[in-house]
């Protein structure tokens, strides 16, 4: 049949009054709007022109600070190596896992959550923990090994920035990646491996050609990442007197006094024309329009046959889950049952004595698990309830409204995390809104920031609620209310859940809002984290950063029962 | 009496991507009487989909205005747009829609609900219906779990539980395999009987057009290009169109002659044939239409009283089971003949044969080529 325009057929449906879900959705999606535009648009313009005037002298005394270019430098070089780092290996990973022999059945499934059960803090903490100078858990090994004054590393430099952020990056450029693949028509490399090409040939010349879109998209994710996130910088550059952007803007604003204002809003900026030119480039290379040969796959394609690479690609995977996941794990447990840090294990001398500490004694930290339970769990739930509710509207009315509605509900995550909270914080703190040092301010700010991942998880939800089991429900003599209450949620929502489970996740693990917004009456997971980091105690910190991970378990562990549970089919 | 469907003059217009507008119903008008079936016959691309989703309310027409039970239910120019939740109409789609998450029961029900029936009531009609398709066990099963055959059973269930008076279907048998299919259409036929419902039933398949619908009408890119009973649509084509899309047709380019006599012919370059039907004028440039079945085959030059006979050489046969196809040709032209004649069986290709054609069973169209 003719491709019926949905824009056209959906619009038709609809006479021109007001629905609830009109109403509902148009008033949710207002309010997220003028969070997101205001305070950006505030915060820049009053930086930029004050009074309606280009401010040429904050400008200027910003280029004229010495350690501005060392800044960009120092930026560049971690985020841009790094970038280029974890797309490579996610590439590879998705390739391996989606097409050739290699492929690990499990790998798929966790490698997208460990993130989740380890947020980038925990990992960063965990990997300080294994390779800090002399008492980190390796330096025992090597010192073990090769006795002392032989072989030794240090999370400290370069090479550790480095190595943390493409750990970090990998699982986005991965998914991305991995889903392009899966829907590449295999029969593509096929007809390749036929002509005769072998198989790195085929990699190179078909496979990763086809998905250069893709790969595009998924350096954007990793670059936006590495630039908003604080978490990984804050813990591993400032020991090793890296400056970075992240840092120095926090810097700028909490360690100097009077905060210079002015400097972290341009140093925001500078990060968002560098991921708007980034998104500028990847937009111009999937528009080129050579590379949408996603057709129809054929089921059951047999994966390519590494021979006897089979074996170390296998290892190189297995390697990339223990470093990412399972050393860093074990070494904050490690750290947090003894009373010392120290790089001699010893179980005789494990003690409970920091968690007891964590729980029951210090009240920062405690009072930061539950403030962040409560954002976490409010804002999950405030943020996916908008996710669903425009994810709907846009399923449902398409036309121009609905890409709008989409585009701007996904804007969040082009503008990195900590421009967002610096914008939050020059508009919301002072008159006349008195926000600063609130849970509300967070609350908001944690919203803004985590609502792209819940929406895309609504939307890829919503798919799977084919266009013809709702016309099915109108034929019926459902209304549209009946329809999605029946039909379209119930199918849904074990998407929605898992949505709602990545935004809760991400609330937990936050430490670019909680670096900025949070306060001492005020603590949250990501606050204590960096006043524990402060103040050196090295247990307290690894039985801290334990209980967030158990807690996340305990979250994605039920989310994965429930969507069991509940899927279909 | 009132038709249960009425479509007067609808258009729908899709903007495609870029700009190009396609016009897939243009100003089709038709009526479904009551307990009628009606076909919409066509290719894909035709529009078929396109109408039956205007009269079921889920596309909003440009044009026109549709009557469902004496009910206005669209109208451009009295802006009416009935949705198609209240327009008490039934469908069944060509993916049956079924909901994964509900059981075989609940999908059945679903449809009654909104009807302030008690629970009882509900369950009975429910079961009422699987029993009418032959499903009556699978209430409490999921979807998920029956086969492609009993889903689409329990589509057909759904459909009628609510008693509507008017059923449309979309393709409802294509996604069944052959053997189950053409039960499906024997007791979708039975079914129509016995409940009576007015339907609107549309598919690419000419064989499940002629076996349902009371009429049937072809469709060429947006307009209807024969409406009648399914006999009178094969048996006399209006135009080369619906010869050709409805049966296997060979067609033959000529010229009408007028005998002395006043008996029509029509010459064409393989020879000059009698024709008894058609109001073609002398002179006019046509298509002889053989029907593949109405043409005879003789290994040995049939007597000369014998009409129409023309020689041909076999150029192939395919044996089909029920019936053989010889290829011939005759002065560069190729013609389909389909035998059931066993002594036929000692014809070897690039033999001489002949062919005869009765005057009665030629049909002339009008040759567009040559008009436009």
């Amino acid at each position: 049949m003719t491709p019926a325009d949905p824009a056209t057929a959906q619009g038709a449906r609809f006479p021109a009054f007001i629905r609830p879900l009109n109403v509902l959705t148009l008033l949710s999606f207002a309010a997220l709007l003028i969070l997101i535009v205001y305070p950006l648009g505030r915060m820049f313009l009053s930086t930029l022109f004050p009074g309606g005037v280009p401010n040429a002298k904050a400008a200027a005394s910003l280029l004229a600070e010495p350690w501005l270019g060392s800044v960009l430098r120092n930026t560049f070089t971690a985020v841009g190596i790094s970038t280029i780092l974890a797309v490579a290996v996610g590439a590879i990973f998705a390739w391996l896992n989606e097409r050739t022999d290699a492929n690990l059945g499990l790998f798929g499934t966790i490698l997208p959550i460990i993130p989740l059960l380890l947020p980038s803090v925990a990992l960063t903490i965990g990997w300080v923990f294994l390779a800090a100078p002399n008492v980190g858990l390796i330096n025992g090994l090597l010192t073990r090994i090769f006795g002392s004054g032989g072989l030794q590393v240090s999370i400290y430099t370069w090479v550790g920035l480095i190595w943390v952020y493409t750990i970090h990056g990998v699982p986005y450029a991965y998914l991305v990646v991995s889903s392009a693949i899966k829907n590449l028509d295999p029969a593509l490399e096929e007809a390749s491996l036929i002509s005769g090409a072998g198989i790195l040939r085929t990699l190179f010349r078909i496979s990763l050609p086809a998905i250069v879109p893709a790969l595009a998209g998924s350096c954007l994710l990793v670059v936006i990442s590495g630039l908003g996130t604080y978490s990984i910088p804050a813990i591993i550059a400032t020991t090793a007197e890296i400056d970075v952007l992240p840092t120095k803007i926090v810097h700028l604003l909490t360690k100097d006094y009077p905060p210079h204002l002015a400097d972290a809003q341009l140093l925001g900026l500078i990060m968002l024309v560098v991921v708007m030119g980034v998104w500028f480039l990847q937009r111009k290379l999937s528009a080129t329009g050579q590379f949408v040969t996603v057709g129809g796959r054929a089921a059951g394609s047999a994966p390519m046959s590494l021979g006897r690479w089979r074996g170390p690609a296998r290892g190189l995977m297995w390697f990339y889950i223990i470093v990412a996941s399972v050393l860093p794990m074990a070494a904050l447990l490690l750290v947090s049952v003894q009373r010392f840090w120290s790089p001699v294990i010893d179980p005789s001398k494990f003690t409970l004595f920091h968690f007891e500490q964590v729980l029951f004694v210090n009240r920062v930290t405690f009072a930061s698990f539950s403030n962040s339970l409560l954002l976490a769990s409010v804002g999950a739930t405030i943020a996916m309830s908008i996710a669903v509710l425009t994810a709907i509207y846009a399923t449902f009315r398409g036309g121009v409204m609905g890409r709008i509605v989409d585009v701007v509900i996904k804007s969040p995550a082009t503008i990195p995390n900590l421009v967002i909270s610096l914008a939050f914080l020059t508009t919301f703190s002072g008159a006349p809104f008195f926000l600063s040092g609130t849970l509300t301010i967070l609350l908001i700010a944690f919203i803004v920031m985590y609502i792209p991942p819940g929406s895309i998880a609504a939307a890829s939800a919503l798919t799977q609620v084919g266009t013809d089991l709702r016309e099915a429900s109108y034929i019926s003599g459902a209304g549209e209310g009946r329809t999605i209450w029946r039909i379209v949620l119930p199918i849904a929502l074990p998407g929605f859940a898992a949505g709602w489970t990545l935004v809760f996740v991400h609330m937990m693990g936050d430490l670019s809002a909680s670096a900025l917004l949070a306060g001492v009456k005020t603590p949250v997971i990501g606050f204590a984290i960096l006043t524990i980091w402060e103040t050196g105690s090295f247990g307290l910190l690894a039985a801290f950063s334990t209980i967030m991970c158990l807690l996340n378990a305990l979250v994605v562990g039920a989310m994965m029962w429930f969507v069991r549970q509940h899927s279909i089919r | 009496m009132t038709p249960r469907i009425q479509i007067s003059n609808v258009t729908k217009r899709f903007k495609r991507a870029g700009g190009k507008v396609i016009v897939p119903v243009d100003n089709i008008s038709l009526t479904v009487d009551e307990n009628e079936l009606v076909v919409l016959l066509g290719p894909s691309g035709c529009g078929k989909t396109t109408l039956l989703r205007c009269v079921a309310g889920l596309e909003r027409p440009d044009e026109g205005e549709i009557t469902i039970d004496g009910r206005m239910v669209f109208s451009s120019s009295k802006g009416i747009f009935v949705p198609p939740d209240q327009r008490r109409i039934s469908m069944i789609f060509q993916s049956y829609a079924l909901w994964p998450h509900m059981t075989v029961a609940q999908n059945v029900g679903y449809p009654l609900e909104g009807h302030r029936l008690s629970k009882s009531d509900i369950a009975e009609r429910v079961n009422r219906a699987l029993d009418l398709v032959g499903v009556s066990g699978l209430d409490g099963q999921y979807p998920g779990r029956i086969s492609g055959g009993q889903q689409q059973r329990v589509a057909l269930a759904r459909a009628l539980v609510s008693n509507s008076s008017v059923v449309l279907f979309d393709e409802p048998l294509s996604n069944v395999d052959a053997q189950v299919r053409s039960q499906l259409r024997f007791e979708l036929k039975r079914m129509q009987r016995q409940i009576g419902f007015s339907g609107l039933y549309v598919t690419h398949d000419q064989a499940e057009a002629m076996e349902l619908g009371h009429r049937v009408a072809v469709l060429q890119s947006g307009k209807i290009a024969a409406l009648d009973t399914p006999r009178r649509v094969y048996d006399e084509p209006p135009n080369h169109y619906v010869a050709n899309f409805v049966g296997v047709s060979n067609f033959l380019r000529g010229t009408v002659r007028q005998g002395a006599d006043g008996n029509l012919s029509v010459e064409t370059t393989t020879g000059i044939f009698r024709v008894v039907s058609g109001a073609a004028k002398a002179g006019a440039s046509v298509l002889l239409v053989l029907r593949p079945e109405k043409i005879a085959l003789h290994p040995v030059r049939p007597p000369a009283t014998t009409d129409n006979v023309i020689e041909v050489r076999i150029e192939a046969q395919l044996f089909s089971g029920a019936h053989t196809e010889y290829v011939v040709s005759a002065d560069d032209q190729m013609l389909r003949i389909w035998s059931h004649d066993d002594t036929l069986r000692s014809v070897t290709e690039g033999e001489v044969a002949w062919l005869s054609i009765s005057p009665t069973a030629l049909r002339i169209v009008p040759d567009e080529e040559v008009q436009s």
